[in-house]
């Protein structure tokens, strides 16, 4: 197996595992989230700008191996 | 009308599908300018004019964007700020309805001292907001999605202008606490504050640590904006290369909305952690003597506690 076949094999993998980790993270704020604005609705302008700070941050890991799958793509071809 | 929107779609995908067929090619060689060389009206007139005129605007491209960015912000707040009147006009109740929220948003967080910190988290926070927003406008690119690949032979894209701003929030961060703790106690707080015999003895794991965590920071604010505007403008890029296939049906539309979402987010995550940085940098009190009662990040202006009047 040459690297440009396992990094052809693994590179999208690596990208749905990370992506299959984010969205179980983000289920669970938006979840919370939705648990609180249930709770109490007039704090739901402040519960939606706090999910909003804890998704971006969850996302962000997602794309770190988004950025690592782009860098080692040139590598391929 | 119709000539001008198919000109302007015409080029917006022309410079959306060259990002991104740029982008997917590139990563292998060294080359000495931008990475992906987007196609907006600086490059265009560059391609165009050619010669010393042009070789200026494509090495001073970012640049340039970056003034466009700051004259429009000075523009609109300049001009809100002009004729300052009690009974304020309508761009004048905007811009200050927009500082007001920011404002709040910052002492939010930081407390009736955090106002000293407004000028410059509100600042990045418009410079980052607008300076996304303009690269959906066709023929202009967003600074924040530029990246440049190191000459040698680990050829990675770096992110320039997101880890100029984060670089300049590290700086910044560092030198408050500094001036606020003094240098002594700058590195007592990096130590962990050890007070007795367990905690100089966890120094030698804890120093590292907190060093680590320092530098992180900035390492994770810059990839984190650059990863999410670059990887919004090559969806959209995808999307528009599949309509330009498909009889040039706008399929890149809810994409482009969703981006305006991202771009907002993305900016507001990043003075979040800005100011979340110098609040665990400036000494912690910890009794809340300002409850948040005020909607932050909404520009309606909610209950104040704090009595300030403008």
């Amino acid at each position: 197996m040459t690297y440009a076949t396992a990094l052809a094999i693994f590179l999208p993998l690596a990208l749905g595992i990370a992506a299959f980790g984010s969205a179980l993270g983000l289920g669970k704020a938006v979840a919370g989230a939705m648990e609180a604005t249930a709770r109490q609705p007039e704090a739901s302008g402040k519960i939606l700008v706090n999910m909003m700070a804890g998704c971006a941050l969850i996302e962000a890991l997602t794309l770190y191996v988004l950025i690592v799958v782009f860098v080692l793509s040139g590598k391929i071809a | 009308m119709s000539l001008f929107l198919a000109a302007a779609y015409a080029s917006e995908a022309a410079h959306e599908v060259h990002h991104a067929s740029a982008g997917a090619a590139h990563g292998g060689g060294a080359s000495h300018d931008s990475s992906l060389h987007t196609l907006n009206f600086v490059g265009l007139i560059a391609h165009y004019v050619g010669g010393p005129t042009g070789e200026f605007l494509t090495r001073y491209e970012n640049l340039i964007f970056e003034v466009i960015v700051i004259g429009i912000l000075a523009a609109v707040f300049g001009a809100a700020a002009r004729r300052a009147a009690l009974v304020p006009g309508r761009l004048q109740t905007a811009c200050e309805a927009i500082v007001e929220g920011l404002e709040g948003f910052v002492t939010g967080i930081l407390g009736v001292r955090g106002r000293k910190y407004v000028p410059f988290l509100g600042t990045m926070f418009l410079y980052i907001w607008v300076m996304n927003l303009i690269g959906l406008v066709p023929l202009m690119k967003s600074n924040t999605a530029n990246s440049m690949t190191l000459p040698g032979p680990v050829a990675l894209p770096v992110p320039t202008t997101t880890v100029s701003l984060a670089l300049l929030v590290f700086i910044y961060v560092q030198s408050i606490g500094i001036k606020n703790q003094g240098l002594v106690g700058y590195l007592d707080h990096m130590a962990g504050q050890p007070r007795d015999v367990f905690g100089w003895v966890m120094v030698p794991l804890m120093l590292p640590i907190h060093l680590i965590g320092e530098l992180a920071k900035p390492f994770s604010l810059t990839f984190r904006l650059f990863c999410n505007i670059m990887g919004g403008h090559i969806l959209v890029a995808v999307f528009i290369g599949m309509a330009i296939g498909a009889a040039f049906i706008p399929f890149q539309a809810p994409f482009l909305i969703f981006e305006i979402a991202t771009s907002t987010i993305q900016a507001f995550v990043f003075t979040l952690l800005s100011t979340v940085y110098i609040a665990m940098m400036l000494p912690h009190e910890h009794k809340h003597e300002e409850p948040a009662t005020h909607a932050a990040g909404t520009s309606a202006s909610g209950v104040h506690t704090h009595g300030a009047t403008h």
